[in-house]
């Protein structure tokens, strides 16, 4: 079995509310490259950033991200 | 927390910021190398260049040194200027940045490691002038992690 990937419904949470990921950027702190390479799944943050975008969606920190098994499609 | 209703955004000032540092970083890395691969060629074969291609790479080499202290000096007042603005900082400089920085600093010192090692590996067949030996050392050093740092944050 390998390794599970940490994937995230970022992009699904910004069309829901209309921000853009400048917006999401400046609301969170980071800059809108940090955004994107998260988005991406490129850089997979800290509990604390991860928390932090939670809180900011107004969503548990579940449902922004997940544990994914290599191999499975969302 | 919100985003700016007015101006430029924290968002665009930071991309600029972002932009800006880049730019100094390959300009560091450009001028050192313009200073240093000068003198290293001069102490590897000094009789093999001619007194003019000797003179180019001394005077190369000042430019090149001149320019490095010149852009360390811009790079510095960035610095001073980002710490002066929590608000940039806290973007410029956050969580992704810090890895990378990371990152960037432990590939650079497994790059020096590798340059000792071909350096002792090579010094029972070649002799190498100790100057040029320090000074490849000391610019793979100093540019090593600066690199990865750029390629690691290349988009």
């Amino acid at each position: 079995m390998g390794h599970p990937e940490l994937a995230n419904r970022l992009k699904i949470l910004r069309a829901e509310r209309n921000w853009t990921q400048a917006e999401l950027a400046d609301r969170v702190g980071v800059s809108r490259k940090t955004i994107n390479t998260i988005e991406r799944g490129v850089f997979a943050p800290s509990a604390v950033l991860a928390l932090k975008i939670a809180r900011i969606f107004g969503v548990p920190v579940e449902e922004v991200f997940l544990l994914r098994e290599a191999g499975d499609e969302e | 927390m919100a985003p700016q209703a007015s101006g430029p955004s924290l968002n665009d000032q930071v991309e600029a910021l972002e932009r800006s540092r880049r730019r100094l970083m390959i300009a560091l890395v450009i001028t050192i190398l313009l200073w240093f691969v000068p003198q290293i060629l001069d102490d590897l074969a000094p009789a093999a260049l001619s007194h003019t291609l000797r003179s180019i790479l001394v005077v190369l080499g000042m430019v090149g040194g001149l320019l490095w202290m010149g852009f360390m000096l811009r790079y510095n007042r960035f610095q001073r200027m980002v710490r002066n603005r929590p608000e940039l900082r806290e973007r410029l400089d956050d969580e992704r940045i810090g890895q990378l920085r990371h990152q960037a600093v432990y590939r650079g010192w497994v790059a020096l490691l590798i340059c000792v090692a071909v350096g002792v590996a090579v010094a029972p067949f070649v002799t190498i002038p100790d100057q040029a030996l320090l000074l490849t050392l000391l610019l793979v050093g100093v540019t090593a992690p600066i690199v990865f740092f750029l390629w690691l944050d290349r988009g």
